[in-house]
C-alpha cells in the first residue's frame, strides 16, 4: 500500500490514459425514468410544433380578432383555468377568432380559439370560461392525437407523437403537413367521437366547479345553441359535435351523480358585458 | 433458575459491568458498514461503486457523478434506526438487552454538471448511535434489595465536503472527495445499588470525545464493453486531532460490620489518543442489460491500521427493477463483516464477536424532476461476547437493527 501511495498520481495517470484510450460509451447507464421523461420533453415539442401548424390552418379560414381587451381577457379567464387545472408542460395561448359564426377550437399543443359569434352568444363569464375548459380538456387528453392514432407500437401516444412526426426529413415535412390537414378537416368538418367530446364536457364542468363557476350557466349556454344550430348558424359545429340534446342529458347526468344540483356558483356577468362590449 | 452469586460476585461484576460499558458503549467501531447511505444505493445494500451516478456518489464513488443526468439536490433521512443487541445471561441468569434508536437526516448532497465537469457538495452520517438505558432489578441477589442504572450515551460520526469528477473520453471517469471528518461522542452513566443489610454504592461517570480530521476518497469509473462499468475507490480517515475526558465519582458504605465503612472517590482522566482509522478499497461491477434493470456487486477490503484490528472483506450485491418507467423497485444484500481478529481460548474481555448480514428493500416513484424513495433495511447477526473485565468467559450474544428511509431528489 505504501508503495502505490507513494506514486498514486503516476498510477491513476497512467490509468487514465490506458483506460480513456478504449472502452464504451456510458448511455446505457440512462435508466427506464429518464428515458420516459426525455421522451416526454420531445412529444410535448413536437406537439407544440403540431398545433401550431394546425392553429396556422385555422388562422387560414378566420381571421385573428384584434381587439386588445376583449383578446387580454379572454387570456385571463383561459390562463386562470390552465394555471390550475391544464398540462403544467404547455404553455396555453387564447384568441378569438372574427366570424359570426358560433365555434370553438382546439389545437393539440395548448393553442384555443373561440369566435366572436359565439362570445355574443354567451351572457356571462360561466359560460366563457365553460367553452374554454371544454377546449382546454381536448388539449389535456390529447383526442386529436389520439383520433389520428399517433401511437407507437407500445399503445404510447407520446412516445408514437415523436416518432411520427419527430424527423427533420423531407418525408417527416411531409407526413407533418398531411397530419396537419387531417387535424384540420377534424376540427371542420368530421369532429371528435361522441366519447371524447362527452369527456371534454364533463371536464369542463369538474373545471367549473373547482374554480367556482356556476356548472349550470355552461348547460344555458348549451341550451342557447339550439336555435341557431336549427338556423344554420353553426354550421361547424352542428357537424362536428354531437346534438345538443346527448351533450345537455349527458351533463345533467353528471351534475346529478355528482350532487351539483344546488352549487350556485358565480357568473359575473356584470363584468362579462363590460369585457365583451365592444364585439 | 438464578445462579447463586455471592454479593462479591456481585458487586464485581457491578464494577466491571461499568469497566466494560466503558469500552463497548459507542457507535459500533468493529463494523463498518453500520449505516447505508442514500438514496438507491442504500436500499440496494450499499452497492453503488460501480454506479455512483447521482449525489451519492460522492460519498461511494466520486467519479461516477461524471456520469450524473443533471444537476440535482437529494436528501434522505433514516425515520426509524432501531438496533437491539441482546447477551444472554449477562446479569445473573437474566439477558442484557441494549437498544438504541436514532433518527436522523443521514445524507445530503447537491450536484451540478459543466461539460465533462460534475461538482458535488455533501453531508453524511455513515454512524449514527444514541442510546438510552433506565435498568431496575429489583432483589436480583438475597443480598442486595435493588440496583438501578440509568445510561445517556451518543456517538455521531458526519462527514462533509466536496466533490469534483471529470469525464475522461467517453468511457472513462475519475473523481475526488474531501471530506471533514467530525466526530462527537459522550456518555453519562450512573449506578446505585442498595443490599439489605443497609450498604450502597453510588457510582457517576461522564466522558466525552470529540474527533476532527479528513478523509480524502479517489475514484474511478470505466465502461470495459457495453452495458457494464467498473468502478474502483480507495479512501482513508486521517485524524488530526481526538481529545477525550472522563469524569467519574463513587461512593458507597459498607455496613457489615458494626462500623459503617465510608468509601468516595472522584477522577479525572484526559487523553489525545487518536484512532488508525483502515485504508479502504472498493470494487464495483455493474451490468445495465436493459433501462429497466441492472445488477450490481461491490467488495470493500479494509486493511487494519491499528493494532488489534484485522484486515477484513465486505461483500454486497443490488439489483434494481422497473415496473413501469415511473415506479422502480430495488433489493440488495451485504455482509458486515468484524473487524476484530479471529477469537481463541486467549481472548480476554471487553471484545464482541459478531458478523452480520443484511438485507434491503426499497421503492422509487418518479416524477419528471423528482423522486420519492421509501425503503427498509434489516440486519441480523449472532457471536460472542466477552464482557467482564479481565474474563476470558464469553456469553451468545445477537443483534438485530431495522432502518426505515426516506429520501428525496429533485433536479435542478
Amino acid at each position: 500500500m505504501n508503495l502505490f501511495s507513494k506514486h498514486l498520481w503516476f498510477y491513476i495517470f497512467i490509468i487514465s490514459f490506458v483506460f480513456a484510450s478504449f472502452g464504451n460509451a456510458q448511455e446505457f447507464r440512462l435508466r427506464a425514468h429518464h428515458l420516459f421523461w426525455k421522451n416526454q420533453e420531445a412529444n410535448t415539442e413536437r406537439e407544440i410544433d403540431f398545433g401550431r401548424g394546425v392553429s396556422a390552418k385555422i388562422l387560414g379560414k378566420y381571421p385573428i380578432l384584434r381587439d386588445e381587451g376583449t383578446v387580454r381577457y379572454i387570456n385571463q379567464i383561459g390562463t386562470g383555468i390552465s394555471a390550475q387545472l391544464g398540462r403544467p408542460e404547455l404553455r396555453y395561448y387564447f384568441g378569438i377568432l372574427d366570424t359570426d359564426e358560433i365555434n370553438a377550437f382546439a389545437a393539440p399543443g395548448g393553442y384555443i380559439f373561440v369566435t366572436r359569434g359565439a362570445l355574443i352568444l354567451m351572457s356571462n363569464e360561466a359560460q366563457l370560461a365553460g367553452v374554454l375548459a371544454h377546449e382546454l380538456a381536448h388539449v389535456d387528453q390529447k383526442h386529436i392525437v389520439r383520433k389520428l392514432k399517433l401511437q407507437s407500437t407500445d399503445r404510447s401516444v407520446t412516445s408514437g407523437i415523436a416518432q411520427v412526426l419527430g424527423g427533420a426529413t423531407l418525408s417527416a415535412k411531409i407526413a407533418l403537413e398531411r397530419l396537419n390537414d387531417l387535424a384540420f378537416k377534424m376540427l371542420m368538418e368530421e369532429g371528435l367521437s361522441k366519447e371524447d367530446e362527452a369527456d371534454a364536457d364533463q371536464k369542463a364542468l369538474e373545471m367549473l366547479t373547482s374554480l367556482g363557476y356556476d356548472p349550470q350557466s355552461y348547460l344555458d349556454y348549451l341550451q342557447s345553441l339550439k336555435p341557431y344550430l336549427e338556423q344554420g348558424q353553426a354550421k361547424v359545429l352542428s357537424k362536428t359535435h354531437p346534438t345538443i340534446i346527448f351533450r345537455y342529458n349527458n351533463l345533467r347526468e353528471f351534475i346529478m351523480e355528482n350532487d351539483l344540483e344546488n352549487f350556485k356558483g358565480k357568473k359575473n356577468e356584470k363584468r362579462f358585458r363590460n369585457k365583451i362590449a365592444t364585439l | 433458575m438464578k445462579k447463586d452469586f455471592g454479593i462479591k460476585s456481585l458487586l464485581f461484576s457491578i464494577l466491571i459491568y461499568s469497566c466494560f460499558a466503558t469500552a463497548q458503549l459507542k457507535a459500533d467501531d468493529t463494523h463498518y458498514k453500520n449505516m447505508l447511505v442514500g438514496e438507491r444505493a442504500a436500499t440496494m445494500g450499499g452497492t453503488y461503486v460501480a454506479i455512483s451516478d447521482d449525489s451519492t456518489g460522492c460519498y461511494y464513488n466520486p467519479a461516477g457523478i461524471a456520469y450524473a443526468v443533471g444537476d440535482s439536490l437529494s436528501g434522505s433521512g433514516n425515520v426509524l434506526h432501531k438496533m437491539k443487541t441482546v447477551y444472554s445471561e449477562t446479569i445473573g441468569t437474566e439477558d442484557w438487552v441494549r437498544e438504541s434508536e436514532t433518527l436522523v437526516p443521514n445524507y445530503f448532497g447537491v450536484l451540478k454538471k459543466y461539460k465533462s465537469y460534475s461538482f458535488c457538495f455533501s453531508y453524511v452520517v455513515p454512524e449514527a448511535f444514541i442510546e438510552h438505558q433506565d435498568l431496575v432489578f429489583d432483589s436480583p441477589l438475597s443480598t442486595v434489595k435493588k440496583y438501578y442504572q440509568s445510561l445517556h450515551s451518543e456517538d455521531i460520526t458526519y462527514l462533509i465536503g466536496p466533490s469534483g469528477a471529470v469525464r475522461i473520453g467517453d468511457s472513462f471517469s475519475i473523481g475526488l472527495t474531501l471530506y471533514y471528518h467530525y466526530r462527537s461522542f459522550m456518555r453519562q452513566q450512573h449506578y446505585f445499588l442498595e443490599e439489605t443489610n443497609g450498604s450502597y454504592e453510588v457510582f457517576y461517570e461522564s466522558k466525552k470525545q470529540r474527533e476532527d480530521g479528513v478523509m480524502p476518497k479517489i475514484g474511478m469509473q470505466w465502461s470495459p464493453w457495453s452495458l457494464l462499468t467498473v468502478g474502483m475507490a480507495l479512501d482513508q480517515t486521517f485524524l488530526i486531532n481526538a481529545p477525550s475526558q472522563g469524569d467519574l465519582s463513587y461512593h458507597n458504605t459498607d455496613n457489615k460490620t458494626d462500623t459503617a465503612r465510608l468509601f468516595t472517590t472522584m477522577n479525572r482522566t484526559k487523553s489525545e489518543v487518536k484512532r488508525k482509522l483502515p485504508t479502504h478499497l472498493a470494487f464495483g461491477v455493474a451490468y445495465f442489460p436493459t433501462p429497466s434493470q441492472l445488477y450490481t456487486v461491490d467488495i470493500d477490503y479494509y486493511q487494519a491500521q491499528e493494532k488489534g484490528r484485522a484486515n477484513i472483506m465486505n461483500y454486497s450485491g443490488g439489483t434494481e427493477y422497473y415496473l413501469n418507467p415511473t415506479n422502480a423497485v430495488r433489493f440488495g444484500l451485504f455482509t458486515n463483516y468484524t473487524n476484530l481478529p479471529d477469537t481463541d481460548s486467549s481472548t480476554v474481555a471487553p471484545y464482541e464477536y459478531i458478523d452480520i448480514l443484511g438485507a434491503s428493500l426499497g421503492y422509487t416513484s418518479y416524477s419528471s424532476s423528482s423522486s420519492i424513495t421509501l425503503g427498509a433495511i434489516y440486519t441480523y447477526g449472532s457471536g460472542k461476547a466477552w464482557l467482564y473485565s479481565g474474563s476470558t468467559t464469553s456469553r451468545n450474544m445477537k443483534r438485530d437493527s431495522l432502518t426505515l428511509l426516506f429520501s428525496a431528489s429533485s433536479s435542478l
